[in-house]
Parts: C-alpha cells; structure tokens; sequence
C-alpha cells in the first residue's frame, strides 16, 4: 500500500494516470471510508477517479456517486442521491450554466433570479440529508465584454457574479452543514487564462480543462480530511534554514537571517504563518540539531523572532536522529503520530522520517525559501469545518501541561500528587452550547474512546431530541483549565440502558478522572431509572487501554455484538465511590 | 517528447503496444471513445510541452494522423 502511495505521490499529474491508479487502489481494496456525490452543471470528467486517488494519500478510501450528465436538479430532486447515502455532497454550479446571458447580455437586467434559484435546491438537500454540502461560487471570467467600463455599469457583469457569490456566502455563514468552496479564487489561482474554456469546452464540452481536474481533486480533499477525522494537530519544526536563514551555531544571532524588511523577510513571513496556525489551535514543537544554549539565545534576544517559548509545547534540540525526537515529542504530548506534520529544509531528515515514521506527514518544502509560506499555506491537513473555544485555547492548555510535569516530578507517589492538583470536575449535560465541541471529540478521540463511534452535530442533536442522556466532562486544577474532554451517551431503551459511547481526551488521562466521570454517569442512571446496562467495546488499532475498563465498575462480558464486546450489569446494587481527591460539580 | 508514443498511446487505449500501429483509429478500436481523445491530448500535451491547435486535432482519424500532428508541431518522438 505504501508503494502505491509513493506512485500516486509522483503520477498521479494528469486526469489520465488518475484513473489508472483509481483502479489499482480498486485492486487492493474495498475498503470505503467515506461516501462522496459529486453534482456538477459542467462536465467534469475524471473528477471522481481524481479524488479517490488523492484521498488514498491521506489514508481516506472513497466511494464515489457520479451525478447524471446535465441532470444535477433531477439528481437532486429523486431519489438516486440519497439512496447513495452520501457523507458528503459536491454541488459545482457555474452560475453561467444558470443563465447563460450573464456575460453577453448587455447588462440592462438584474439577473435576479438566479440568485435564488440554487439555493432553494441546497435547501431541498438539507431536508433529505444530514451529508456536509459543499457549494462552489462561481468563476469569473476575465476579462469583462465592457473592460474597463464594467465597474461603472449598473449592472456590470462582475457586479452581477459577485453579488451571486456573496449571496451564497451570506445565506449559509452561520449553517454548519453547507460550505461555500471558492471555485472563483482557486481556479484563478491554477489558471483561468489555460484552463477554463480552452480547447476542450469546444471539442468536448470541458468547460474546466482535464489538465486542472487533478489539482481540483487535490484541493477538495481539504473537505474530506476533516470529514475523516484526518486533521493534524501538532507542526514538528527544523530551526535552521526553516525558521531563519542560516545556522545558528555558526553564523551567531547577528548572522541568521530574519527580518520584516530585506534579506530574511521569507522567514519572517513564514514564523508569522506559524504563529498564526498556533493560534487557531495547532501545536508547534521543535527538532533540531542544535546546542540548545544557542538556541535559547534567538528566542530570547532576536530583536525579529516572531514565534516565542510559549509559542513551543515541546522543544527536542540536541543531536540524536530527528525520529527519535520526534517519537519523544508524540509521547510527551499524548498524540498519535499521524496527527504530526514536520517541517524540515534537510532533504536527508525529510527522507529519514518518511522511512522511519510513515505515519508522520512529511512537507515537501522546496529549495527556495521564498516558496515556504505558498508550500504551507497549500498544506490541507489543518482543514477544519469549525473552530471551536478548545482550539482557540490549545497552546495555553498544553503549556500548561508542560508545568504539570515539571510539577509531578517533584513527588514521591501518585497519590499526593494527584491530592495537590485540587482536580475539579464539573459535570455537564449536552446542551446546543456544547454540541460542536461534543461532535469534535467523536470525530478525533481514538486512544480513549470504548466504542469509536462518529458523531456530527447533527447527530448529536438528534440523540438530545430523542430523550437519550448525554453528558460532557469539563476538568480543571491549579494549573488551570483542560475545558470539555469528555464525553459520554447513554441511550434510554425500553429494558436497560446502552452505553453508546464513551470517550475521554487523553490530555486528562492518569488522573482517575475517568473513573470518576463513569462513576458518576452509573449514579445518575440509576437514579433516572435503575435498571439493566450495557455497554460495548469495539477493538480498533488505537483504544487496547480501554478494553476491559468496564470491569473497573463490576460489568461482565456477556457476548459479542459484531466486532464489538458486550459488557452488562444491573444498576441495582451499583454504589459509586468517590475520591476524595476530586471535586465533582454538576450543571 | 518525454517517453515513448506508443506506450502513451497504449496506456490510454488499454491494448499491447506491440498491436499497435497506424491503422488503429476510433472506427476499429471501441476504447478510442470522445473521453479518451481528451485524455490523449491532454497526455500528448503534457510530454511534449507543444500546445496544439483544435482544427489540427479535429483531422486526425487514427494513429498515423497523431505522428502528421506531432511532426507539425516539430515534435521528435519515438514510437
């Protein structure tokens, strides 16, 4: 599978090669992840064969559902669609394949109805599915029949498409299930001069040329790694020649290059990209051979360091080989090592990572510096469909763990270490407040997660409306706060109650704040009603710590559902203990 | 042109390039359908970096007119 990775990394260029490396992943494997429908008012061939070759990069295995040529209302409106079952839905309307005067029309109408026209049709989607919805604007084309005087008509033809798209945008600013791709932007960007009504509109009816389909597929996989649960979490950085020109231990801090004006403004820029990663929530740790002395010194005292200490959860500089570090980096934070990107200007460490720790995204960082900031802003691993409070305050959460274990050092037993964090727990149950945080934690626990179900806040909302119970752990100590990372569904049946998921970040584990947590949700069940429960355990490659933790709470394994094992017991004679050691407060 | 023409030709087609010869065209040959002449422009483009003209492409009717065609543009190849 590997191999075939590397093949499609260096083949897979064209439309062509696309659907020859489609029908080799066919080969090896059935597998289907996620499920993608693909409507379109313009041919878009190759598209689908594109995507599912792009997405087996990121490990994401796709089925795919083609809409009829020319037919995306009627798709829309029958049935076919959502027999399909999709998880996602690409709808790319051209508004030009709406109302073909737009651009030759000498512009004395409005265009109104157009404007509307799509939307009532995104609309019909959403009540038939809960699928994301992905929407393209609509493209631009350069330059205007009026040129230079379209910005002084009335009614000008940019005029007209722009208030199409804005009006997309507004409509579905604050709906989580619809996203508006900026179709105009992105093909601006690969090319409209070559690939839009080129040759291929007229011998083939192409209006997108087949050249720019792969690239088009590669850039809506940015859709389907968050919808996969493939979002990365944390940078791993090279310093010298990454961060600054020049090396440290040689050149001295008045030697490296950085700077907002003149030599070293790409990495200037480039630290300011990072920073700005951090601050939507993703951790930046470092890997580097260095003296760390040196290294303090530019953190310190470079008059134009943009990233500072407290940018930098984990700092691994010394001369061991980089994936040592980078092992030790993925432990220290509690993180897989599929959910790190490491960043290095060393083609030798680049390779070294990408043998030792596949699982590692590896950034192809070209030979130019000046190209870093585009190569990274080109990375899709960071695509997220929300930006949630715990996001925002990640860096300051895992800084603080940082002091944690600097603290936890200085005791001799668990115990009176845990006694002298003064851990509170409060105890919440899932509000509409809590629901995209909840749905987060579905989608990217893995470790301690005793089922591995996936929610969306959709779904989340329909347990709530269905009468289930359904609870979320906030945890803080001293130190401060870890914010919501817990979760737990107990779903109400006639004759017991069913644990459908329960899960726990693993930056809160080791502090018996799980046992705690389900101890709890055990008091209140019988409290609503004392009766039977079970709960289940399904074995993925990352949750073997939590395979018998129902037996902490006195459950027995009474069989298997599928892969699943079922764990029961009766509420009756359930007693919950409490540690002294943990304050539980409930909302 | 980067690579040979034949296995360009034959990858798209699906047939052994040791069949394949002048004479194989659209009417003698049902992979040749209007979605695998795009993808034979669009890989013809690619390896050889000339761009041609839609009329030069609307004559050609079977592998000898994609050699007339190549030969045109100045491209050398091997088959």
């Amino acid at each position: 599978m590997d191999r075939l990775k590397e093949k499609i990394i260096s083949e897979s260029d064209t439309v062509a090669s696309c659907i020859l490396l489609s029908k080799e992943i066919d080969k090896i494997s059935k597998k289907v992840d996620k499920r993608v429908a693909i409507l379109s008012n313009f041919t878009i061939k190759g598209l689908s064969e594109s995507l599912k070759v792009k997405s087996f990069v990121n490990d994401i295995f796709l089925q795919v559902y083609e809409g009829e040529y020319g037919q995306w209302k009627q798709e829309i409106l029958g049935n076919k669609l959502y027999e399909f079952k999709p998880d996602i839905i690409f709808l790319l309307i051209d508004a030009h394949g709406l109302d073909n005067n737009i651009f030759y029309s000498n512009n004395d109408i409005k265009h109104e109805e157009i404007k509307n026209e799509l939307s009532q049709f995104v609309d019909y989607i959403k009540s038939k599915t809960d699928a994301k919805i992905v929407v393209s604007n609509s493209v631009k084309i350069w330059p205007p029949i009026a040129g230079i005087f379209d910005s002084k008509l009335k009614n000008g033809y940019y005029g007209i498409v722009d208030d199409y798209n804005n009006n997309l945008l507004n409509i579905y600013k604050n709906d989580g299930q619809v996203f508006i791709f900026n179709f105009n932007e992105w093909l601006g960007y690969v090319g409209k001069k070559n690939f839009w009504y080129d040759k291929y509109y007229f011998m083939a009816d192409m209006k997108l040329s087949p050249e720019a389909v792969p690239s088009l597929a590669d850039e809506l996989t940015s859709y389907l790694i968050p919808l996969a649960g493939k979002k990365k979490k944390c940078i791993v950085l090279d310093l010298d020649n990454t961060l600054w020109g020049g090396v440290i231990g040689e050149d001295g801090l008045s030697g490296i290059k950085l700077s907002p004006a003149g030599e070293g403004q790409q990495f200037y820029y480039f630290q300011k990209l990072l920073l700005s990663l951090n601050e939507r929530g993703i951790l930046l740790a470092i890997n580097s051979r260095n003296n760390e002395a040196d290294v303090k010194e530019v953190f310190l005292k470079h008059p134009h360091i943009v990233l500072k200490e407290n940018n930098i959860v984990s700092s691994k500089i010394n001369w061991n080989n980089k994936a040592e570090n980078i092992q030790a980096i993925a432990k220290e934070l509690n993180i897989g090592l599929d959910s790190m990107l490491f960043i290095d200007d060393d083609l030798s460490n680049r390779e070294l990572i990408k043998q030792m720790l596949p699982e590692v995204d590896v950034l192809d960082l070209p030979t130019d510096s000046t190209k870093y900031v585009q190569t990274l802003l080109n990375y899709k691993g960071f695509s997220t469909f929300e930006f949630t409070e715990e996001d925002k305050n990640r860096n300051e959460m895992y800084l603080q763990d940082k002091h944690r274990n600097e603290y936890k050092s200085k005791f001799i037993d668990m115990e009176s270490f845990l006694k002298s964090l003064c851990l509170r727990i409060l105890i919440k149950e899932v509000d509409d407040f809590l629901i995209p945080r909840v749905a987060q934690l579905t989608q990217k626990t893995n470790q301690f997660n005793l089922t591995a179900r996936r929610y969306h806040e959709d779904d989340i909302k329909n347990f709530i409306k269905s009468g289930n119970k359904l609870w979320a752990l906030d945890v803080s100590d001293k130190f401060g706060d870890y914010g919501i990372t817990g979760f737990c569904l107990a779903k109400d049946m006639p004759d017991r109650w069913d644990i459908d998921s329960m899960l726990l970040s693993c930056r809160v584990l080791g502090k018996k704040v799980e046992e705690q947590f389900f101890g709890f949700v055990l008091n209140e069940l019988k409290r609503i009603k004392s009766k039977k429960i079970h709960a289940y355990y399904k074995p993925t490659p990352k949750n073997d710590q939590v395979k018998d933790f129902y037996k902490i709470f006195d459950f027995y394994k009474t069989g298997l559902s599928g892969n699943e094992d079922i764990w029961e017991r009766d509420l009756n004679d359930y007693v919950f203990n409490q540690h002294g050691f943990i304050e539980i407060n409930k909302s | 042109m980067k690579g040979k023409l034949y296995d360009l030709l034959s990858k798209i087609l699906e047939i052994p390039r040791d069949e394949m010869n002048d004479e194989i065209s659209p009417a003698n040959t049902s992979t040749w359908d209007s979605f695998n002449a795009v993808m034979m422009i669009v890989e013809l483009e690619k390896a050889s970096g000339a761009r041609f003209d839609m009329s030069d492409l609307m004559a050609v009717k079977n592998v000898g007119d994609i050699k007339k065609v190549l030969d045109k543009y100045k491209v050398k190849y091997d088959c």
